[in-house]
C-alpha cells in the first residue's frame, strides 16, 4: 500500500521556529508580571495609607493611576505579540506540507516589525513603572 | 500581503536560512525582553541595592537598551534577509560585540553594588 509521502524537513525548522515564538511570548509575560506587581503594590500601599487619613502622600493616587496605565500598556503589547505569534505559527503549520515554495514559509516583514514595535511599547511601560515605583 | 519594496527584489531564500534568520531575530527579542524584565525586577526586588536615584538611572538604562535592542534586531533581520535575497555576504554587525560589552558592564556594576552594599 502506498501513501502520499509528505516531505518534511529533517531539521524540523518550522516546528523549531514555532517553539521560538512561544518562548518569546513567555518571556514577554515574565516582563509583564513585574510591571503588574508594581501596580498591585502601589494599590495596596495606597489602601493602607487611605485607612489612616493625614498620612496620605500627595501624588500617591497619580502614581497608582500611572502604574495602572503602564500595566494596561504592558498587557496590550503582550496581546499584540501573541497575535503576531499566532499568525506566524498558523503560517508555519500550513507551510509544512509545501516546503518546495519558500514563499509559503517566509515571515512577513509586517509581523516582525509589529513584534519589534510591541516590545518598544513594553519598554516604555517598563520605564514608566520604574519612574513611578513607590 | 503587503511587503516592503526591498522584499520584492532578488530571490526568496531557502526556507531553512530564512527561518534560521527569524529565530535569530526572536532570540534577540527575548534578550531585549530579559533586559526589560531584569530592569523592573531589580527596581522592585532590590530597592536597597544603591541610592534611589542611582538605582532608577541604572534600571532605566537597562530598559532603554532593551528598547534599542528590539529595534536593532528587526533591522538586523531585514539586512540579513536582503543579503540572502541577493546572494551576497551576510553583513557584519557590531551587535554581538555591543551586547557582550553591555552585559559584562552590567554584571560588573551590579557585582560592585552588591559587594559594597552596607
Amino acid at each position: 500500500m502506498t501513501s502520499p509521502i509528505v516531505v518534511r524537513d529533517p531539521g524540523l525548522q518550522p516546528e523549531r521556529t514555532a517553539l521560538s515564538w512561544r518562548r518569546t511570548i513567555m518571556s514577554a509575560i515574565a516582563a509583564d508580571l513585574f510591571i503588574w506587581r508594581g501596580w498591585a503594590h502601589a494599590l495596596t500601599d495606597a489602601n493602607a495609607r487611605g485607612s489612616m487619613p493625614g498620612i496620605l502622600h500627595a501624588g500617591t493616587e497619580n502614581h497608582v493611576l500611572g502604574l495602572g496605565v503602564c500595566a494596561m500598556v504592558a498587557c496590550l503589547t503582550t496581546i499584540v505579540l501573541a497575535a503576531c505569534a499566532a499568525s506566524r505559527i498558523r503560517v508555519l503549520r500550513a507551510g509544512v506540507g509545501s516546503m518546495g515554495q519558500p514563499e509559503n514559509l517566509a515571515a512577513s516583514a509586517l509581523t516582525l516589525r509589529t513584534a519589534s514595535a510591541a516590545i518598544v511599547a513594553l519598554a516604555i511601560a517598563a520605564i514608566g513603572a520604574i519612574a513611578l515605583g513607590l | 500581503m503587503h511587503q516592503p519594496a526591498w522584499r520584492r527584489t532578488g530571490k526568496t531564500p531557502d526556507y531553512r536560512f530564512s527561518l534560521a534568520n527569524e529565530r535569530t531575530f526572536l532570540a534577540w527579542v527575548r534578550t531585549a525582553l530579559a533586559l526589560l524584565a531584569g530592569a523592573v525586577a531589580i527596581d522592585q526586588l532590590a530597592p536597597e541595592i544603591a541610592p534611589t536615584a542611582v538605582r532608577i538611572i541604572l534600571c532605566m538604562v537597562l530598559a532603554l537598551i532593551g528598547a534599542a535592542l528590539a529595534i536593532v534586531s528587526y533591522r538586523r533581520w531585514a539586512h540579513q534577509e536582503l543579503a540572502m535575497r541577493h546572494g551576497e555576504e551576510l553583513p557584519h554587525s557590531w551587535l554581538l560585540l555591543g551586547m557582550t560589552v553591555v552585559v559584562s558592564l552590567a554584571a560588573l556594576v551590579f557585582a560592585i553594588l552588591i559587594l559594597t552594599r552596607p
